[in-house]
């Protein structure tokens, strides 16, 4: 950070949101599991 | 504070103007609550609006105040800033989104789960989440100086103010009233800009000669030269476009308008509105930035207010008031169209896997609730007041990466293990890089982030790619595909 000058504080918030997109992900997830929906796949 | 009042006022007018247009269209076309209206303009815009919204989704405070100071202090190579936009416009334009217009995909995190695999998918969502966000914080910061400059708000406040306004500017239509917003303000931004050349350079009494002579007859006449001296272009420049380059060649917020564009040859066509409009810029911001430099008054201030308190001094209040409204729209345009694509990425990538078969309506409120939480999010934290370049620089590391294993899936070959490890280590080498003493122990600079994780992208990418095994790349398993049709 010494060479970049960023804010501590503020490069944990930018990873934080990333983080939490994840989780959001995987409980959404499970969410649409226990209601048996099927997951809109992306095509191949 | 007149300026300032009279710039908001500016840019209310324009919101009411663009929601008052794009109702009677709607009422016209009846298009009003179609699927994907909000969020992709239901796929209807011409090229002059995704022109301006992939110029302006790209153009906030970071070409504002980042390559005014950047001019200030290292001469006109700070236009690669600008330029490195531009190429990434180009790549946009002619490569990847009409690759993803086709697809019929909303988002790039989605196509990449049909190029690589759904944990890509999902890896690439995360990046991009992060990555936007981190710009809005900027954005917000970038406002609050503003603001702190023309009405002494302080920049705090300055930044809860910017993120209220940012949010008018996409809240209410989504997709349509950026885009609309964005084509009329670039008129008025540009006639602005003209402008501000003229009386900056009717305060030179020899004109704008007088500073080419002052930099070219100096001791620094590398000042002068976009290409800078050696230290400054592989150091600091190279290293900040190669990470906004292919950062921006696969980034939601410049692709989600190519998404809304009418076909795939409206995406092309909008490259002739895109990257002039983009690039221009930073040519006029660049003179202001040199000419502050040169000029002893302006000089003593700094690299952060030389250029626009030049700006403010040089031209007449009632013209300054519309630049700083043309200024205001610019920047908030780009913290709009970050805000909808976070929500964009939310709702396709996230929520659907939950619920799949929603409404227009329920999309819209979902959206609508995403980018007011991450706008607040972003308003609290925009006031750590990061410094933008190096800012910039890092977190577009974070999705440099994506567009690698999005070539060797698309081209060579699709496997998602090596793509997920090498986007991993990819992020894992980035934040050592910032948050250890591994560049002391290694004896390289510690702002070549863009250079390290490119680097592991490479070697790790394409050893694991060769190595484990993968289905045919996405080319030609069209191909196939079609062959067997």
């Amino acid at each position: 950070m010494e060479g970049l000058n960023v804010n501590a504080i503020w490069m944990a918030g930018l990873i934080g949101i990333g983080v939490a997109y994840g989780i959001a992900y995987l409980i959404c997830g499970s969410i649409g599991k226990s209601k048996g929906v099927t997951p809109p796949k992306t095509k191949d | 504070m007149i300026i300032f009042i009279g710039g908001v006022v500016y840019m209310i007018i324009l919101i009411v103007a663009s929601i008052i247009y794009i109702n009677r269209q709607n009422t016209k076309n009846e298009c009003a609550g179609a699927k994907d209206e909000f969020c992709i303009a239901g796929r209807s815009l011409g090229a002059p609006v995704v022109g301006v919204t992939i110029a302006l989704s790209g153009l906030g405070a970071a070409h504002v105040f980042g390559i005014m100071e950047l001019s200030y202090i290292f001469g006109a190579v700070a236009i690669w800033f600008s330029l490195s936009f531009v190429i990434a416009i180009i790549l946009v334009t002619f490569f990847t989104g009409p690759l993803l217009r086709r697809s019929e995909f909303a988002t790039m995190a989605s196509f990449m789960g049909a190029v690589s695999g759904e944990k890509v998918r999902i890896m690439t969502a995360c990046a991009t989440c992060g990555m936007l966000w981190g710009f809005n914080t900027l954005e917000l910061q970038g406002m609050g100086i503003l603001l702190n400059v023309f009405a002494d708000i302080p920049i705090r406040y300055g930044c809860y103010l910017a993120a209220v306004l940012g949010l008018a500017y996409v809240l209410i239509a989504g997709m349509k009233e950026v885009g609309y917003i964005n084509l009329i303000n670039t008129f008025i931004m540009y006639l602005c800009l003209i402008c501000a050349i003229l009386f900056v350079g009717s305060m030179l009494t020899g004109g704008w000669a007088e500073v080419n002579n002052f930099y070219a007859n100096g001791p620094e006449p590398w000042r002068l030269s976009i290409f800078g001296s050696k230290a400054i272009m592989v150091g600091f420049i190279t290293s900040m476009v190669f990470s906004t380059l292919f950062a921006m060649a696969v980034n939601q917020n410049q692709l989600q308008a190519t998404t809304a564009a009418k076909d795939e040859k409206t995406v092309r066509r909008a490259a002739y509105w895109a990257a002039p409009v983009n690039g221009l810029f930073g040519t006029f911001i660049v003179a202001i930035g040199l000419a502050a430099f040169y000029l002893t008054s302006y000089h003593d201030l700094g690299p952060k207010l030389a250029g626009t308190t030049l700006l403010k001094d040089a031209m007449p209040t009632w013209l300054m008031i519309i630049m700083i409204g043309t200024l205001i729209a610019a920047i908030l345009s780009t913290f709009a169209m970050n805000s909808l694509a976070m929500a964009t990425i939310f709702v396709k990538d996230v929520y659907y896997r939950a619920n799949p078969n929603t409404t227009e309506k329920q999309d819209v409120f979902m959206m609508r609730t995403i980018i007011i939480i991450l706008a607040i999010i972003a308003a609290l934290f925009s006031v750590a007041l990061p410094t933008i370049l190096g800012a910039v620089a890092w977190q577009c590391s974070f999705v440099a990466p994506v567009f690698f294993v999005f070539i060797y899936g698309l081209f060579w070959k699709r496997c998602e293990t090596a793509s997920v490890i090498t986007i991993a280590v990819a992020w894992i080498a980035n934040c050592l890089w910032s948050f250890t003493s591994l560049p002391a122990a290694l004896g390289l600079p510690t702002d070549i982030n863009a250079y390290v994780t490119i680097v592991v992208t490479l070697v790790l990418g394409i050893i694991l790619t060769a190595v484990m095994p993968g289905k045919p790349s996405y080319f030609a398993a069209k191909k196939a595909a079609k062959a067997t049709a």
